[in-house]
């Protein structure tokens, strides 16, 4: 099955409906959306509206548990606050009760496959796992978590890891994947990207290229979502973010 | 570790250095060390008035979030923004290049809350 992994949309929207248009193009079997679909930007509503209309299973990021926590005193501060009080009450109660992980456990062949989806990792949706995390400690992270496929979002830069976790003299291939950011991408190219895994019928932890990861990059109109942050009361510093991706 | 004699220090990691009525602000070295790999720095717009010890920011390393305190009054001046680009230059130079912000002191009274170099040693050991 095709499966679309997107995730830091950020409440822009012109990036955000130019993903739903690539996504639709590749016919998936299922959209799953892992987090951060609201901050640094002025369309929440929007973006949640949609993703809520489409039916697309969605986690938890940490900007969408932090709005829950925000004092009244927070959101009138203005500033990165503004974002977020935009949000409207059904919205703010639809982040309020996103789960925290989404487990996909394929039965294929007689064996067990198990996809887990998180925003930044097991433990946490602030922890970061970046693309240079040491082996021994990434494969903890994978045997923690009982997972073999591990996708993710958070830092905004997309890759794809392959780890070998040698047991009993037996390879297994774990896949650590970044999503990448609709909305907000820091890997210096400002297209919005996402992910699509395909798993097969003889998809296997022991046969290393057994599992199709494809990144997708999309163009969007990058000076208008620039121009947008400009002429609200964010900071400035958002909009050069979008333009340089970092 | 080293603590410049020439800087205030709070309790909650944060030195400012006070010239005339502007105030810069970073976190020790104490405090990156603490946090680890620095990812991203979450700043406060320009012109917001923080109260001593309100949450201006925070700070997202590679495992934890941690808020960022007003060591005293001010108003926002000036956020560092290489931070965006550079986050790790708090990690590698938190005294200089990885400064914060600099505020407006709004009540210069308010540095006797803060301690010395020397009572801020004495006080992480």
């Amino acid at each position: 099955m095709k499966i679309v992994l997107f995730s830091d949309v950020h409440a822009n929207l012109y990036a955000f409906e130019k993903a739903m248009q690539s996504i639709d193009a590749q016919q998936p079997d299922a959209i799953y959306c892992l987090g951060d679909l609201v901050g640094y930007h002025i369309y929440p509503n929007e973006v949640i509206n949609e993703v809520r209309k489409r039916g697309i299973a969605t986690i938890a990021g940490n900007h969408d548990a932090k709005v829950a926590k925000l004092t009244p005193e927070k959101l009138a501060e203005g500033g990165k606050n503004y974002a977020y009080s935009l949000i409207g009450d059904s919205e703010k109660a639809y982040l309020a009760t996103l789960p925290a992980h989404i487990r996909l456990e394929f039965k294929l062949k007689g064996q067990l496959l198990t996809v887990l989806l998180v925003h930044g990792s097991p433990t946490s949706n602030d922890e970061y796992l970046l693309a240079d995390k040491d082996e021994a400690e990434f494969i903890d992270v994978f045997t923690h978590a009982n997972a073999d496929i591990l996708c993710f979002g958070h830092s905004h830069k997309p890759y794809h890891r392959v780890l070998t976790n040698v047991v009993d003299g037996q390879a297994n291939y774990l896949h650590a994947i970044n999503t990448g950011s609709v909305g907000k991408p820091k890997d210096g190219n400002p297209q919005g990207g996402y992910v699509v895994l395909t798993i097969n019928d003889n998809s296997s932890t022991t046969v290393k290229n057994s599992v199709a990861i494809e990144f997708i990059r999309f163009d969007y109109d990058v000076e208008q979502a620039a121009k947008d942050i400009e002429d609200s009361p964010l900071s400035n510093e958002f909009a050069d973010m979008l333009r340089q991706a970092y | 570790m080293n603590f410049p004699e020439n800087l205030y220090y709070s309790k909650e990691h944060t030195w400012l250095k006070v010239e005339g009525e502007v105030g810069t602000i970073g976190i020790t070295e104490f405090a990156q060390g603490e946090l680890g790999e620095i990812v991203y720095v979450d700043m406060p717009n320009i012109g917001i008035t923080y109260q001593q010890n309100a949450v201006f920011g925070s700070i997202e390393a590679l495992k934890t979030v941690s808020d960022l305190f007003m060591p005293i009054h001010g108003k926002v001046l000036e956020t560092n923004a290489t931070l965006l680009k550079e986050p790790t230059l708090v990690n590698t130079d938190p005294f200089g290049a990885g400064w914060i912000m600099k505020v407006t002191i709004l009540n210069l009274k308010e540095l006797a809350n803060l301690l010395s170099a020397t009572d801020y040693t004495e006080s992480i050991k």
